[in-house]
């Protein structure tokens, strides 16, 4: 698995940034084949999801309800931040 | 001003067994619905390609177009019959997302979603309005019945239910296992206050309302539900 980075400050905190998400089968796939698989096999690890705008964010929460079936994740958080 | 369109997300979820292939879950879903009511039934439709499992031990096939109108979005998740668990991951499950506003609520509720559970052969089922998932991440404010607790670890969703949605399905085994009761005393227990509840497929079909609520309505049906059957 590839992310783009890493939290400075928690370094088993990783982030994906993510311009745009859809909730496509194709990435609903992908997305529970690779890093929630991952996260499943590593649980002191988190994922750090960033996107940039509210549209994005409502989609990215779609895409974890359709991939793990969840509201809420233990090990996933979704931000807003600015991306430059 | 504009406001946002309203969702609603209907999700199915059903044991994966070894017994029954993803691929004859499938073909038996899609044999299944030829008799339900346009435009939610076969019609003359082509059945979507079924699981191939290319890409893992999990494959989602889309099949929005396959009904048009007033689905937002469909879609089926299966996953691959190894290693199966007693645990929500490994269940396969049906997402259908509509347009309130552009649906016939009442017969969504009383003819296509049981019949979907049927065909599907769900144990628990759902319906609600898509802002249930983004406030599940926002703090709500004011007294709460049924707050959702800060979660430690995935709920397993075949043995706990921590909020009952406006429109749910739960059968026997999960009845005993979440609520400690059987369909029939959950059918007792909700009877009155929701506008229509009845057994169903093994289980128990309860319908808060067939109306398009506002969220605030839908919420507070929900809390109401759920303190009733886990208060």
């Amino acid at each position: 698995m590839r992310f783009d980075g890493v939290d400075p400050n928690d370094p088993k905190t990783l982030i994906d940034r993510k311009w745009g998400v859809t909730t496509k089968s194709g990435q609903v796939r992908q997305f529970k084949n690779g890093p929630l698989r991952a996260l499943g096999q590593n649980p002191d690890y988190r994922l750090r999801i960033e996107v940039p705008n509210k549209k994005a964010e409502a989609d990215a929460y779609r895409l974890l309800f359709k991939s793990a079936r969840v509201k809420k994740h233990p090990q996933i958080e979704i931000v807003i931040v600015e991306f430059k | 001003m504009k406001t946002a369109k309203q969702r609603y997300c209907l999700v199915i979820d059903a044991r994966a067994d070894e017994k029954v292939g993803a691929e004859q879950r499938h073909a038996l879903f899609f044999e299944r619905i030829k008799s339900v009511p346009a435009p939610w039934g076969m019609g003359n439709q082509v059945v979507p390609r079924g699981p191939t499992f290319r890409d893992g031990d999990f494959d989602a096939i889309g099949f929005t177009k396959f009904f048009g109108g007033a689905v937002k979005q469909a879609m089926l998740t299966y996953v691959y019959r190894r290693t199966l668990d007693d645990s929500g991951d490994s269940d396969d499950r049906l997402f259908i997302d509509i347009d309130p506003a552009k649906s016939d609520l009442h017969q969504f509720a009383q003819v296509v979603i049981p019949r979907f559970i049927e065909a599907f052969d769900g144990y628990r089922a759902e319906c609600f309005d898509e802002q249930f998932l983004f406030s599940a991440n926002k703090v709500r404010e004011g007294e709460i019945v049924a707050r959702s607790p800060e979660p430690t670890e995935v709920d397993n969703l075949r043995f706990r239910v921590t909020e009952v949605m406006p429109i749910s399905f739960f059968d026997e085994l999960l009845c005993r296992r979440a609520f400690n009761r059987t369909p029939a005393e959950v059918l007792e227990r909700m009877r009155g206050m929701v506008e229509h509840a009845r057994l169903l497929h093994g289980g128990v079909y309860l319908i808060g309302s067939t109306r398009a609520l506002s969220f605030d309505e839908a919420q507070a049906l929900s809390d109401e539900m759920t303190r009733t059957l886990l208060g």
